[in-house]
C-alpha cells in the first residue's frame, strides 16, 4: 500500500499543472499560443493534435478542481490569493503595475488552483477519511 | 488511524479555534481589532487563511456527524462538563469558565468530526463515501 497524499504527490501534481499552464502560455515567448497563432503556418496537424491535448488536460484539472472544491471551497482559496498578491505588493516583492509580473501571478495563482483542486480529494481522504466516489453503473 | 493521528488532528483543531480568538487577547481578532491600517494586508492574508481552514474542518465534521451526531457529541460534552463540576475541577458561576468551555467544546466537535470517519473504519470497517461531494 502506498501512501496518499504525500507531499512530494502534491508537489508531483502541482509542477505537471505548472508543466501545462506554461506550456499553453508564458511571456517568455516560447509557448503553444506564440507557435501556434503567431508562428507560420507550418506544422498544422501537430498544432491541431496538440491543442486537443492541451484542452483535454484543462478540463481533466478543470473537472476534478470543480468536483474537489465546489464553491464553498474554491471561493476562499481564491480570496485567499487574492490577499496574498494584495500583501506580496505591500510589502514591495510584487509589482502590480508591471505586465510582466501581473502576467506570472495570474498564472502562478491559476496553478495553485488547478493543482490544489487536483491533490484535494486526496488531501481530504487523507485528512478525513471520507473518499470521494462517482457511480459510474 | 493512530492515536498519533487523533493528536495530531485534535491539536490542529485547537490550535484553529484557539488561534482565530481567545480570551487572553493574543488571537487574531484582538490582534485585527487593535493593529493599524497599514497591516491591512496582513490581516486580509491571515483572516482569508483562517476562514479556508474554518469552511473546510466544519465541513469535513458535519459531513462525518450529522446533526445527529453533532447533538450525540455536544450532548456527552455538556455531560462531561457538569461531571467535571460535580469534582470540583471547575467553578461554572465564574464567566472566564463558560468562555473556555465553549472554545473547547467547538474544538473538540472539530476534532471528532475529523476523525470520526476514519475511526469508525478502523473499528468497525464502514468508509464514509461522498457520493458526489456536495
Amino acid at each position: 500500500m502506498y501512501g496518499i497524499a504525500q507531499p512530494i504527490g502534491i508537489l508531483v501534481r502541482m509542477l505537471a499543472v505548472l508543466f501545462l499552464v506554461a506550456a499553453t502560455y508564458n511571456p517568455s515567448g516560447y509557448s503553444y499560443y506564440h507557435w501556434a497563432f503567431h508562428g507560420d503556418g507550418s506544422y498544422w496537424a501537430l498544432k491541431i493534435f496538440l491543442g486537443l491535448l492541451i484542452i483535454f488536460g484543462y478540463v481533466f484539472c478543470s473537472y476534478a478542481t470543480w468536483r474537489s472544491l465546489r464553491l464553498l471551497l474554491s471561493v476562499p482559496l481564491l480570496l485567499l490569493m487574492v490577499t496574498c498578491g494584495w500583501l506580496l505588493s505591500d510589502w514591495g516583492v510584487l509589482d502590480l503595475s508591471d505586465w510582466l509580473q501581473r502576467t506570472l501571478a495570474l498564472e502562478a495563482g491559476l496553478v495553485v488552483l488547478l493543482g490544489t483542486g487536483v491533490s484535494f480529494s486526496l488531501i481530504r481522504y487523507r485528512l478525513s477519511g471520507q473518499l470521494d466516489s462517482r457511480t459510474i453503473t | 488511524m493512530t492515536a498519533g493521528g487523533i493528536l495530531v488532528r485534535t491539536l490542529t483543531c485547537f490550535l484553529l479555534v484557539f488561534a482565530t480568538w481567545n480570551p487572553t487577547g493574543y488571537s487574531y481578532i484582538s490582534w485585527a481589532r487593535h493593529s493599524p491600517w497599514a497591516t491591512a494586508p496582513e490581516i486580509a492574508t491571515a483572516g482569508a487563511l483562517l476562514l479556508a481552514l474554518h469552511i473546510l474542518f466544519t465541513r469535513i465534521a458535519w459531513l462525518s456527524l450529522g446533526a445527529d451526531g453533532v447533538s450525540a457529541a455536544l450532548a456527552i460534552l455538556v455531560a462531561g462538563l457538569f461531571t467535571l463540576s460535580e469534582f470540583g475541577l471547575v467553578d461554572l458561576w465564574q464567566r472566564q469558565s463558560w468562555v473556555y468551555a465553549l472554545l473547547m467544546g467547538f474544538s473538540l466537535v472539530l476534532a471528532i468530526g475529523v476523525t470520526w470517519s476514519l475511526l469508525k473504519r478502523r473499528i468497525v470497517g464502514q468508509s464514509n463515501y461522498l457520493s458526489p461531494p456536495p
